[in-house]
């Protein structure tokens, strides 16, 4: 049978292997932010042919606005700006936005088609307050899962809290092994798929759901094994050793799940419009890495503290 | 294990159902005598008693525009609460929007001070003329005024400290920007614009009509009795004032929409708004009877947000986003048969009655569809798998334990249980955090609202699906004797 649990300082380390440069790349570049997060106008616009996203480039600059270009499948761009004024002067003046809107239409739009495909502003007091909001839906849906799994997984001899806090801690390596690979791919590579946006904050809450429930059944299987393992009475005594046979036991299960959800992720990757690219990135980063923490990192860690108790006393 | 017979029948009846829902559009089709490919009008909408049976899209999806507008808490008349002040807007929005026929249109209130409005097929610059403008309707005339010792006039700024007169009206020679020569276009120099006790709540109606002698389109505004003797008595002695004295100018916010000499006194309570964009845009005459007629709102607002998106680019995405979901299916299927034999064949029917009833719940709640909640779905396909996998290596480790078929099949059933109740209820609960976030927090993430409810969803019904149908075929399939063999188990041996 492998040795899971007994390899465990080198899974902890390759955890901390990823976790480590994007924590610090977090604390020092941090995120390529999305306008939803420093205001900002958006425009997608469906350029003619003969035009190139330099020319776009070209032709924004002369607006001041801090333009930025980039390209989004065939024949389209993505015009990201600082917010623009969006009030009419009055008298039939037209507003900042709609210059620009109208200037670009003009110029380089393709015919016959809605040149500007779509256009969102936010202005920049939702933008703060939309930080805050995201990492309090973080702590609060966390805080109700510890609840509930105390609640759930209370087995005499390892008590209730040790279970959900190392569910917990499992949660939130996923959390920052996805922001991590965010903060690196946007602004250490550069790219475009590393903005962080509202859906990018719905993918970081989706792999807290994910994760806990990933190692849940694995934990579950530690508790049956503990509560009902008839002939296997012995093993209680060694609870390092029943932490890894239930391991082994929930590989199959573990690896085909993400297995089914990777394959459905990979499809949204590959065909999903260029909008929603970044979120199924993230979700596919998310599930690996919560497979990966469920088996290698959650359960050792159980294994772990119990040890540091017993030795302690 | 002995097959519950009520349990079948609630499933074969949960399946028809999903079955007539899903295709309700077809049945509707055939018994109205529509062709089964042509597209359907927008006055054929699939309904029964009287409730829309169809999937509804997002803006994203469809195209259309969403405006998130903010009230400014400092333009609110004393006495009335923000609350208030909300509800009031909805109701003014509501009205707008109804007044130029926009077809499922939305109008909801958003945290403590926001209102949100989605226009599902209208552009972006028609949605901000219509939505974007507080309707504080002043009539106003022109009072000399003292320039500042700059030689300018200062303009004299409201409530929220924006100056009254917008500086596209105010001349280029006091610090505006505005270009015209006549003094229709912009304020006469040397005059302020003041109130003379008439304003917007006195108009009884607004339409659109015709001038009599030019043909030229317009606006006619009725006004209360109140209204018109204010408005008579004003005008009394105007006709024979010097210019710009003998003008009458109308304000809507802090634009002027009409500056006109009065030729007479105006006794008879109606007057028309003609010129400018009122003569040349249809659209705009539309807009503004809409937002006369729906009154003014409480206070201020500002847009905050806005988005938009192109019908082309959201027909685009829809197509995308059902070939993401098809091939993620496809593939799944492939491979729980492939690995799991005759119970991947099982999980595979019990998946794809997942989909059907998931589809009809979406089509009964209604649940709006975005393109996360597209995602949310797909996602949650590959969710509904995992309690399948969860039961089957448990049936394959029974197998091997030397349980026979049916014994196996309900000790599978049974220790797979606990992991997939505290497995899902986990999801739930972030879904249920996501969904309900902006009840107790002050900015809601719209797109994960849509998110949460389709995936939240979609775990409520994988796991009746998982649960229940799976047991329930795999108990009718292994009845069948040719079954019972290791191989289509995919164990080595079997008893």
């Amino acid at each position: 049978m492998k040795d899971i649990i007994g390899k465990r300082n080198y899974f902890f380390l390759l955890s901390l292997l990823i976790i480590v440069p994007g924590m610090i790349s977090m604390a020092t570049v941090g995120f390529r932010l999305g306008i939803a997060f420093t205001g900002g106008n958006r425009i997608t616009l469906h350029y003619k042919s003969g035009v190139s996203p330099a020319d776009v480039q070209t032709e924004m600059d002369t607006f001041h606005v801090d333009a930025v270009i980039q390209e989004a499948g065939p024949g389209r761009v993505i015009i990201t700006t600082k917010p623009l004024d969006n009030r009419p002067p009055g008298n039939g003046q037209k507003a900042q936005d709609q210059l620009i809107r109208d200037d670009l239409t003009a110029k380089l739009g393709a015919p016959e088609v809605q040149a500007v495909e779509t256009f969102d502003t936010v202005g920049p007091e939702v933008a703060s307050q939309l930080v805050y909001t995201a990492a309090l839906l973080i702590g609060i849906a966390s805080l109700f899962i510890v609840v509930y799994l105390a609640l759930r997984f209370s087995v005499p001899g390892v008590g209730r809290w040790k279970f959900a806090v190392s569910a917990i801690v499992a949660l939130l390596h996923d959390v920052f092994v996805l922001t991590g690979v965010f903060s690196i791919l946007g602004k250490v590579f550069n790219l475009a798929i590393g903005e962080v946006d509202l859906l990018f904050v719905t993918a970081v809450l989706t792999v807290v759901g994910f994760s806990v429930h990933d190692t849940i059944v694995i934990f579950d299987r530690i508790r049956e094994n503990l509560r009902f393992g008839g002939a296997q009475r012995l093993l209680r005594q060694n609870f390092e050793a029943v932490v890894n046979l239930s391991i082994i036991q929930s590989l199959a299960r573990s690896l085909n799940t993400s297995l089914t959800v990777i394959f459905v992720l990979l499809a949204l990757l590959l065909l999903a419009p260029q909008s929603i690219k970044g979120f199924a990135l993230a979700l596919l980063i998310g599930i690996v890495s919560g497979t990966y923490s469920s088996i290698f990192n959650a359960s050792p860690l159980l294994v772990a503290w119990k040890d540091w108790e017993s030795s302690g006393r | 294990m002995r097959i519950n017979r009520w349990l079948a029948l609630g499933v074969v009846l949960v399946a028809l159902a999903a079955i007539f829902i899903d295709g309700y559009a077809y049945i509707y089709r055939f018994y109205n005598h529509i062709p089964m490919s042509a597209p359907l009008q927008a006055t054929q909408v699939p309904t029964l008693f009287g409730r829309e049976l169809i999937l509804q899209k997002g803006l994203d999806l469809q195209g259309g525009s969403e405006v998130v507008l903010e009230i400014d808490p400092r333009s609110l008349p004393p006495g009335v609460t923000m609350d208030v002040a909300q509800q009031s807007t909805v109701d003014v929005m509501t009205k707008r929007v109804n007044g130029i026929g926009v077809r499922e249109a939305v109008v909801q209130t958003q945290g403590a001070n926001r209102v949100v409005v989605q226009l599902p097929g209208v552009d972006f610059d028609r949605a901000r003329q219509l939505v974007g403008k507080t309707a504080k309707l002043t009539f106003r005339v022109w009072v000399a005024a003292t320039p500042g010792p700059n030689g300018k006039l200062a303009i004299p700024k409201d409530a929220t400290g924006d100056p009254i007169v917008d500086p596209g009206y105010v001349p280029v020679a006091e610090g505006g920007t505005c270009f015209g020569s006549a003094t229709k276009e912009c304020i006469p120099a040397g005059y302020l614009p003041k109130e003379f006790g008439l304003d917007g709540s006195m108009i009884t109606s607004a339409v659109e009509s015709t001038d009599q002698n030019t043909n030229e389109p317009n606006v006619s505004i009725s006004l209360n009795d109140q209204g018109s003797t204010i408005l008579g008595t004003q005008t009394q002695n105007m006709p024979s004032a010097p210019a710009p004295t003998n003008q009458l100018a109308i304000f809507l916010d802090n634009t002027m929409v009409n500056n006109a000499n009065v030729q007479q006194p105006l006794t008879a309570g109606t007057f028309e708004i003609h010129g400018g964009n009122v003569s040349t845009d249809a659209n705009y005459r539309k807009d503004l009877v809409a937002t006369l007629n729906a009154g003014r709102l409480p206070g201020k607002i500002t847009i905050v947000e806005s988005n938009s998106v192109g019908a082309t680019l959201g027909f685009d995405s829809v197509r995308r986003g059902l070939l993401a979901g098809a091939l993620g299916l496809a593939v799944v299927v492939i491979f729980m048969i492939s690995y799991y034999r005759l119970p991947g064949v099982v999980a595979s029917l019990a998946l794809l009655f997942y989909a059907m009833v998931t589809l009809a719940v979406f089509k009964l709640v209604p649940v709006t569809l975005s393109l996360a909640g597209i995602a949310g779905f797909v996602l949650s396909v590959g969710m509904a798998v995992d309690a399948n996998v969860l039961i089957f290596e448990r049936l394959r480790e029974e197998l091997r334990n030397g349980r026979s078929l049916a014994a196996a099949a309900e000790a599978a059933h049974n220790r797979a249980f606990p992991a997939i109740r505290d497995s899902n209820i986990s999801t739930l609960i972030t879904c249920l955090v996501l969904f309900l976030h902006d009840r107790f927090l002050p900015v809601g993430f719209t797109v994960a609202k849509g998110f949460a409810l389709t995936l939240g969803i979609g775990v409520v019904v994988s796991f009746i699906s998982a649960v229940y149908v799976t047991q329930l075929l795999l108990m009718l399939a292994i009845r069948v004797h040719r079954f019972r063999t290791a191989r289509l188990f995919a164990v080595e041996r079997m008893q």
